[in-house]
């Protein structure tokens, strides 16, 4: 094969793309996730113990610009020291600045599920952390009874189901390919895979007690009905539907073992194709696995057996909460506590020695919050768009500029602005 | 460890980075156990754990060189977690301690062994269930056990008095409706996975719902420590009664305080009067694989052993060696529930095998039956936790239209057992599952429990009819919500 031209190293920088004013009204909440959620059907605010599902509005919470909808998810800080939870979600949801959302917000801040909290950091001072929230949790305040359905009534969010089955805080949820399953996980160790039923009704599949500690993400493959989970247990497990059992199972597990992570995985994520995922973890590193190298084990739902193929280590200097893969142009976006946000991209030009793929860094921003930036996530169609959520209160939407060859799909970033804070 | 609890009980297990000795009650109670324990108290049973020395608020500095007692019905009334009860247990319920007791010289031991570990043991060796049956009870009175019994017998006083609360329930739920509430469905209470996760999770919309008969095993324990100890000369506290089951969670169940009872002084069995000593119905709960392992450390070559004679005093047996026992690996609630209220309720008799029908998978099973075209009865069989779940969420949003369910926590029922003996090298689960329920019924003989003349008697020298008062005092319980403990709640966070 004759040799490729090496392309010459991409060299994106990132721009804050618009710093939405009404995000930072409040000093109470830390912004915990950000769902891109043009493409769902619905979309899902884990809380604690209950799941509340809330159907597609007529507008999602707030068009940032053509193209871009967000939809956020808050906790209340570890900084907050009111205990007025109260205003704290009216100030996030009626940042939104038309006087129809106002009852909008009602039914927002009647939902518990816009607070989360986050005490599950293996840091220093965690305790105190912890119990400080736990006096904010108490707020009785808006509280929704449990059962309570929420129907979607002009440009409004409303719950139309609540899943309650989880014994403890519910980490992450997600949807299949399909839209008919929907699984969560929780730190009661548990997976659970529902089904969706006519009239926003949701059956229990299966509850999935692999993991040994709390488990922290769960993804679905792109296409198939394959479920990944990771978890504080330091590995990584796959689960597929057993074929004459009517009950899922654990078809992999990747642990330290199989050149795994040897800290809590916090997220994993796919890539366009779904023949290969990248996982972040508290040990510092990105791991890349490859399901396409051994086609010949099936692992449930015809895919393969995954292999470790690449570790991208030595950028990151604290713990990596989250990892987005572009299903656009095939970049991985991670954020961390070191504040940072990075970019890496496959090297077109594996070392012949292994045979491996690699991948470098291929953009960063330091700084990219002022403190731990705990979700980062590519838009679904425009390349260029990354949305990143941090504890400093922030959402961030960035846009990659950078030469256009480096980036096939995204073209050039002409005509946007560069904003700052 | 903790893979042998049901799902049910394991998912109530929550600490990720607290581990659970530092949650434990033990942190906290310290104090309130020394104070038992200079009464004099509780001492029976305890097991030592030696405190960590940990940097935690509510250690007390002083108290972390001590060693401090704590007794499994510590863990499970603290709920915070059922890891820190797995050690407690281990120790307070193991087969050490049976042999230990065996060479006591002030108790006797006598030994209910539950068809479905018999069916186990039956599997694992090749034999058939009566002959495991007599080499068993041959093997344990060589050790010194007094008399061994089965369950079936306590099985057919459970399912009577469950038959005859559901009639009950019925009739209220159809008559007046302020006492509607509650009544129905009624769901089976015999498997103790499933009463701990109701209790700690679902409170009151759910208990309520629970029938309050006493599973096999405590209506074992009921008779042996209230009815038949003064047939074999024994008074309640001078036995040690030990049952063999295929279930972990049974153990939990035994520990419950619902049923430790006081002995009279004079000789009855009353609550109430002078106080005597207190006694547990069920010492100890073995499971098959435990009496497995308790073989296997000994060298027994089980299958050769000489097969023993029976003590037929409370066994489904007859002097023939008929066995008897009911449709049903999980005890079979759901049938025997069904056939009745059929007879009861409507005058039908259901001929045959119950046409179950498979929902969403092999574990959610329902029958009804029709009179003049019109469903009357509608009863269902859940198994396995996620089944659970689905019905859990029915009921709650008043959307089940089942009147009684049989309820398990572990999937195909308790044959499935956490305790049972593993399946061979090469075997699959479910090859052994197979094995077990066709060993289940083997050679045995398929009765209506009302018929069993030991019940009879029973009912009529002892207990009064089924659903007496009488009964309703000695073989029915109740069930309590279980708040989360402020160490449950911080151990949460």
């Amino acid at each position: 094969m004759p040799k490729k031209l090496t392309k010459p190293r991409p060299r994106a920088r990132f721009y804050p793309y618009l710093i939405p004013a009404f995000y930072k009204i409040s000093s109470y909440l830390t912004v915990l996730e950000v769902i891109h959620s043009e493409k769902e059907p619905a979309y899902v605010s884990p809380r604690c113990k209950k799941l509340n599902l809330y159907s597609e509005g007529a507008t999602t919470l707030k068009k940032l610009h053509s193209g871009v909808t967000l939809t956020l998810r808050t906790r209340a800080s570890d900084g907050g020291s009111s205990p007025g939870l109260k205003p704290a979600r009216g100030a996030v949801l009626g940042g939104a600045q038309r006087p129809g959302m106002e009852r909008g917000m009602g039914t927002f801040g009647g939902c518990p599920g816009l607070l989360q909290r986050r005490q599950d950091r293996e840091s220093v001072g965690q305790r105190s952390r912890a119990r400080h929230q736990m006096g904010l949790q108490g707020h009785p305040g808006g509280v929704a009874p449990p059962d309570s359905i929420w129907e979607q009534t002009g440009g409004e969010f409303e719950c139309v189901a609540s899943l309650e089955g989880h014994e403890n805080e519910v980490k992450s949820v997600a949807w299949n390919a399909g839209g008919n399953l929907l699984a969560t996980c929780s730190r009661d160790k548990s997976v659970w895979i529902w089904e969706a039923q006519p009239g926003n009704e949701y059956e229990c599949v299966s509850v999935l007690q692999g993991h040994s500690q709390d488990v922290k993400m769960v993804r679905w493959h792109p296409t198939r009905d394959l479920l990944v989970s990771a978890s504080y247990d330091d590995t990584i497990k796959v689960w597929a539907e057993d074929g004459d059992e009517d009950d899922w199972r654990c078809v992999q597990t990747l642990s330290s073992a199989a050149q795994g992570h040897t800290s809590t995985v916090w997220g994993v994520a796919f890539d366009s194709t779904g023949d290969r995922m990248v996982s972040c973890s508290d040990d510092l590193t990105l791991k890349v696995w490859d399901t396409h190298t051994d086609p010949t084990t099936s692992m449930g739902a015809g895919a393969g057996a995954w292999k470790h193929v690449s570790t991208i280590s030595g950028y990151h200097e604290r713990t990596i909460f989250s990892v987005d893969w572009s299903r656009m142009n095939g970049l991985i976006a991670s954020a961390s506590g070191d504040d940072a946000i990075r970019i890496f991209a496959d090297d077109e030009e594996p070392p012949s020695t292994t045979g491996q793929p690699t991948f470098s860094q291929v953009a960063k921003k330091e700084k990219a919050h002022s403190t731990d930036v705990n979700c980062v996530r590519w838009h679904p169609t425009d390349p260029r768009l990354l949305a990143s959520a941090s504890d400093d209160m922030c959402v961030k939407i960035w846009e990659l500029r950078g030469r256009s060859e480096s980036f096939p799909n995204g073209g050039s970033a002409n005509g946007s602005k560069d904003v700052h804070l | 460890m903790a893979e042998k609890w049901s799902g049910a009980v394991r998912v109530a297990d929550l600490n990720d980075f607290i581990a659970p000795s530092q949650a434990c009650v033990v942190n906290l109670k310290g104090q309130k156990q020394s104070e038992e324990e200079q009464q004099g108290q509780a001492k029976d049973g305890l097991v030592q754990i030696q405190a960590r020395k940990i940097d935690f608020p509510q250690v007390r500095k002083a108290a972390t060189d001590e060693a401090i007692k704590v007794s499994l019905h510590d863990c499970l009334a603290c709920s915070g977690c059922i890891t820190s009860a797995e050690t407690v247990m281990l120790q307070q319920q193991s087969t050490d301690e049976f042999v230990q007791r065996l060479s006591s010289a002030t108790q006797a031991v006598v030994v209910s062994l539950s068809p479905q570990s018999r069916a186990s043991l039956a599997t694992h060796y090749g034999i058939t269930p009566l002959q495991a049956f007599r080499k068993l009870t041959g093997f344990l009175k060589s050790l010194g056990v007094r008399a061994v019994f089965d369950t079936s017998c306590s099985r057919d006083l459970s399912l009577l008095e469950s038959c005859q609360e559901f009639v009950d329930r019925y009739r209220k739920a159809a008559g007046n409706s302020a006492t509607k509430q509650g009544e129905l469905p009624m769901l089976a209470s015999a498997c103790p996975g499933w009463v701990c996760y109701a209790e700690k999770t679902h409170g009151q919309h759910i208990l309520p719902h629970i029938s309050s008969t006493k599973s096999p095993q405590q209506v074992m324990g009921t008779l042996v420590k209230r009815h038949a100890c003064y047939r074999l000369g024994l008074r309640p506290e001078d036995i040690y009664h030990v049952t063999i089951m295929p279930c972990y969670d049974k153990k939990l169940e035994a520990a419950r305080d619902d049923f430790i009872f006081a002995v009279d002084p004079g000789g009855g069995t009353g609550d109430s009067g002078q106080a005597g000593p207190r006694v547990t119905e069920v010492d100890s709960v073995l499971t098959s694989g435990e009496i497995l392992d308790l073989l296997e450390s000994r060298g027994v070559d089980f299958a050769a052993l000489e097969e023993a004679p029976l003590d037929l005093m409370l066994s489904s047996v007859d002097e023939a060696g008929h066995v008897y026992g009911v449709r049903g690996g999980a005890g079979g609630y759901l049938e025997t529930n069904f056939r009745h209220a059929a007879r009861v309720l409507f005058g039908q008799t259901v001929e045959g095998p119950l046409q179950m029908k498979t929902l969403r998978n092999a574990d959610f099973k329902e029958v009804s039956l029709e009179v003049d075209g019109k469903r009357v009865l509608h009863f269902a069989a859940a198994y396995g936790f996620r089944n659970i779940q689905n019905l859990v969420r029915k009921i709650k949003q008043g959307k089940c239209e089942y009147q009684f369910v049989e309820i398990m926590a572990c999937p195909a029922g308790c044959l499935n057992g956490g305790g049972q003996i593993k399946p061979r090298k090469g075997q699959t689960a479910k090859d052994l599952i197979q094995h077990l329920e066709a060993a289940y019924l083997h050679e045995v003989t398929v009765r209506d429990p009302a018929d069993n003349p030991l019940v009879q008697e029973l009912y009529r020298t002892w207990l009064g009819g089924p659903y007496s008062e009488n009964a309703r005092s000695l073989l029915h319980t109740q069930y309590h919500e279980r708040e989360r403990t402020v160490t449950a709640s911080i151990s949460n966070w």
